[in-house]
């Protein structure tokens, strides 16, 4: 009986065993049957063109790249379609890499290691500059005018402020300039309806709006107390660069047309934004975990009726508002929201609250593990061309999930899409599993050449027709400047880097005892220490690099 | 044989050797035992401090350190003269000081009043509540903190409540408070924890002394006072030369947690300030060089302890 049963089992083991090994063959059989570009190439010796305009390689490309800190399982999910996508039409293959470690720290851990893939995206400047003096990345130029040539096209007078001694090792991704605004103050709107809809235009009529708000609603329906105005840490990073282009400074500085740069700190500007915070301190009136909040804990009173307003990145008052209200609240109505304005100082000749900085500072480079890397150039300037954009941006089309459709040579909207972008209920997360912004190399976040008006961002692309989006980029069209001359970031590699560090480090720490101070005079006298401070920091030599940077850009870039 | 030494030192030091040796030889067993250890301690603690040498060139990741620039002092220098250097120190200094001042004398009294219970099932219970603190990461007791002392956190309630103050005190976020919290915070995780030892050692005193003790007259403080103490002397200098070694250890996680930009003047210590200009910056060397006088600064207060306690109480570890 036992011998039987050991038979049996054993015959069992063996025929399922088989039968596996056959069914995988069918598998493999099958997806064999379905003829992929690489087969479909290989086999035509005359080099075919799909409908994107890509010239199909006989032999299919693949390179991995690093695109930096993420969670591994998300990011493989997410690109998945996408990548499968580009390898049946383009005959790519795109291995997308993340780890959940910092950035610097994994990009350091290759370097030391040896161990790293053929491209690396997202690198800054110095960690670019780091990779070239141990001769691990590429030069590009040389393949550029062969094999690429959309990326001067596109990149136009852009590109000659990548070259290194007239070398090229990195190109841009998210670059351009899209004229969207990124930086705003916030109101609620449903409260600023109750109010009559006052007009207004200086940071002190906002805030008196905002403390006659507070007023009518001293404690949401907790009966917890309500704040005019919130913020969370870093201040001087998340809120102070909007709060001084209010006053006519740009990203933080006064820049004379000469290229001088003079941080706020040291302008009378700065001060007058200090005395408004204060104030609004003073008042009782300003979250007093304003410079300990992180963002989920100012989001949390926002989005409890606690706040009246806030000044900065304009997604956050939707992000912690309407965008949350509107699933948890059956009865919300669309005026229960926080609306984006412009603000200008009596005395400042503009208000300056967005800077964009078309030039980009995330950068990709082509290492030496690649064997062919003038295929991978030439995959590179297709994602630089405005349908290769598309593709990378908006994802895989022509599937029932897809945003767009790309027919006879046409890309288009879909309709379902586009409605659910104009009724703030598109899927984010259905989005970015077929692909879109998942595998951004080198494209650019500006419109596109070929019609003008589309951009990489899919929801940005109907902003006309948005209502509610309509009403911030019209309240704020006038806040946006070019600040592509006046991004200078210090890089790593620069011995400034650790001053610079200590400056921010210290500015946070001084300007919330500025802010927080009991009277205005002692406001004054913590704000006048906060100056000598830094400049005995080394504030000044950080002001004279970004000077000399800025007249160098003046004269090189022009 | 001090005047031997001074006649013929090459005979002298030619009989030591011959000692070691002759030792040596006596010891083979335990030698060849330790041989495994010996290997592993090599490899493992000893040849990564090659990785010292960091300290004093310009690391660039990629390069081998000896590839790297020889910079010398230069780093030691730029911590020097940063403007943070009075400032981290201070706290260090101030916040292990605190630590040491009630951290260290607390688990020896806890321990005593645990010795000191008759009922064995009680003081069990009491021993392990008072080790669960130190199970809990700083993550868990940062949260504890802000639901505690955050201007909305519960003491602020009360206290209002109570119209003992009108206005939130922000405990978080005025410095002041800052010494006083985290020292409370490291004495609450770790005093029953550090009661361990002590219970060990009391545990190894001869109940015949505590018998003659009592027939001499002594009351429980008396027990206390002249036998137990003297009788864990040794496992206190330890652990206070050891904590006196360990003075530039001011915490790390707990900073990073609980501190904030409004008390960064009393939070930021040695530890993390190496994190955020070595590390972060990727200024590989310069975190290095911290490190090194960190470690340098440790190695000098332990031999000097050593030292006092040898003088001072005729008891040492080395």
């Amino acid at each position: 009986m036992k011998k039987t049963l050991m038979v049996v089992l054993a015959l069992m083991l063996v025929l399922s065993t088989l039968a596996a090994c056959s069914k995988n063959n069918n598998g493999g059989n099958e997806a064999q049957a379905t003829p992929t570009a690489t087969e479909s190439a290989s086999t035509d010796p005359v080099a075919q063109s799909n409908e994107f305009g890509w010239e199909l390689p006989k032999k299919t490309i693949e390179f991995s790249y690093y695109a930096g800190q993420a969670n591994p399982d998300k990011a493989e999910k997410n690109a998945k379609q996408l990548q499968q996508y580009i390898l049946d039409k383009f005959n790519v293959k795109i291995n997308k890499l993340v780890y959940d470690v910092k950035r610097d720290e994994r990009q350091n851990l290759m370097l030391v290691s040896n161990d790293y893939p053929e491209v690396i995206a997202g690198m800054d400047e110095a960690t670019v500059s780091k990779w070239v003096a141990q001769g691990k990345a590429i030069e590009l130029g040389q393949f550029i005018d062969k094999y690429a040539p959309h990326i001067k096209e596109q990149l136009g007078d852009l590109y000659k402020t990548y070259l290194t001694d007239g070398k090229l090792y990195a190109l841009p991704s998210y670059w351009g300039l899209l004229p969207i605004p990124d930086y705003a103050a916030h109101m609620r709107y449903d409260y600023l309806n109750e109010l009559g809809n006052p007009t207004f235009e200086t940071a002190d009529q906002f805030y008196d709006i905002l403390k006659q708000m507070q007023a009518k609603h001293p404690k949401n329906d907790k009966g917890e107390k309500t704040y005019a105005l919130s913020a969370y840490a870093p201040v001087t990073t998340n809120t102070v660069p909007t709060l001084a282009g209010i006053w006519g400074l740009k990203e933080g500085y006064k820049v004379t047309p000469e290229g001088v740069m003079t941080h706020w700190v040291n302008t009378p500007e700065g001060l007058e934004l200090t005395k408004f915070m204060n104030k609004i301190f003073r008042d009782g009136l300003l979250d007093p975990d304003s410079f300990i909040n992180k963002y989920e804990n100012m989001k949390a009173k926002m989005s409890t009726d606690r706040v009246m307003g806030y000044v900065g990145a304009w997604w956050i008052g939707w992000n912690a508002g309407h965008e949350l209200w509107q699933k948890a609240d059956t009865k919300w109505t669309e005026d229960k929201r926080f609306m984006q304005y412009a603000l200008k100082a009596p005395n400042a000749e503009h208000s300056y609250m967005s800077g964009k900085n078309a030039r980009s500072g995330n950068m990709t480079i082509i290492t030496d593990k690649a064997k062919n890397p003038e295929d991978i150039v030439k995959w590179l300037d297709f994602s630089m061309t405005d349908i290769g954009t598309r593709l990378i941006g908006w994802g895989v089309p022509n599937t029932d999930k897809s945003t767009w459709k790309f027919e006879k040579d046409q890309p288009s909207f879909v309709d379902a899409a586009k409605q659910a972008i104009l009724d703030s209920t598109f899927d984010y997360d259905a989005g970015e599993l077929i692909g879109m912004d998942q595998l951004n190399l080198v494209s650019p976040d500006g419109t596109m050449k070929d019609d003008g008006k589309s951009t990489y961002w899919y929801d940005q692309n109907f902003n006309e027709e948005a209502k509610w989006k309509k009403m911030l980029n019209d309240n704020l069209k006038d806040t946006i400047y070019d600040n592509t001359f006046g991004n200078i970031p210090i890089l790593a590699n620069n011995p400034l880097a650790v001053t610079d560090k200590q400056i921010t480090d210290l500015l946070e720490t001084l300007w919330s005892k500025a802010v927080m101070s009991k009277t205005e005079e002692e406001s004054v006298a913590n704000f006048k220490a906060m100056q000598d401070k830094l400049n005995a920091a080394g504030l000044n030599k950080i002001e004279q690099f970004k000077s000399e940077e800025y007249q160098r850009r003046l004269k090189d870039w022009k | 044989m001090n005047k031997l030494n001074q006649l013929n030192p090459t005979a002298s030091s030619q009989m030591k050797i011959r000692n070691a040796m002759r030792s040596l030889y006596r010891e083979r067993q335990l030698w060849l035992i330790s041989i495994p250890m010996i290997i592993w301690v090599l490899i493992f603690s000893y040849m990564p401090m090659y990785g010292i040498l960091m300290a004093f060139v310009n690391y660039i990741p990629g390069n081998t350190i000896l590839q790297s620039d020889w910079v010398g002092l230069t780093h030691f220098k730029m911590f020097f003269d940063s403007p943070d250097f009075p400032l981290v120190l201070r706290n260090t200094l101030a916040i292990s000081g605190l630590s040491i001042l009630f951290g260290f004398p607390a688990p020896i009294v806890l321990a005593i009043l645990l010795n000191e219970l008759n009922n064995k099932r009680f003081k069990k219970t009491i021993q392990t509540i008072s080790y669960l603190p130190h199970f809990i990461s700083w993550v868990v007791v940062a949260s504890i903190l802000f639901a505690l002392l955050g201007n909305e956190g519960i003491l602020n309630d009360v206290l209002i409540r109570l119209d003992i103050i009108d206005q939130p005190i922000s405990y978080l976020g005025e410095g002041k408070y800052f010494w006083g919290i985290i020292t409370s915070a490291n004495l609450w995780k770790d005093v029953g924890w550090s009661t361990i030892i002590y219970l060990s050692a009391m545990a190894g005193v001869d109940s015949e002394m505590y018998d003659a003790g009592k027939v001499d007259g002594l009351n429980r403080f008396g027990l206390i006072w002249h036998i137990t103490l003297p009788s864990i002397r040794s496992t206190i200098v330890l652990l206070w030369i050891l904590g006196i070694g360990g003075i530039l250890n001011a915490g790390f996680e707990q900073q990073l947690l609980i501190g904030n930009a409004q008390t960064r003047e009393y939070y930021e210590v040695i530890d993390t300030y190496a994190y955020k200009y070595g590390i972060e910056l990727g200024n590989y060397s310069y975190g290095a060089a911290i490190g090194l006088l960190k470690a340098i600064i440790g190695v000098t207060l332990v031999f000097g302890a050593n030292r006092f306690s040898k003088k001072v109480l005729d008891t040492s570890i080395i």
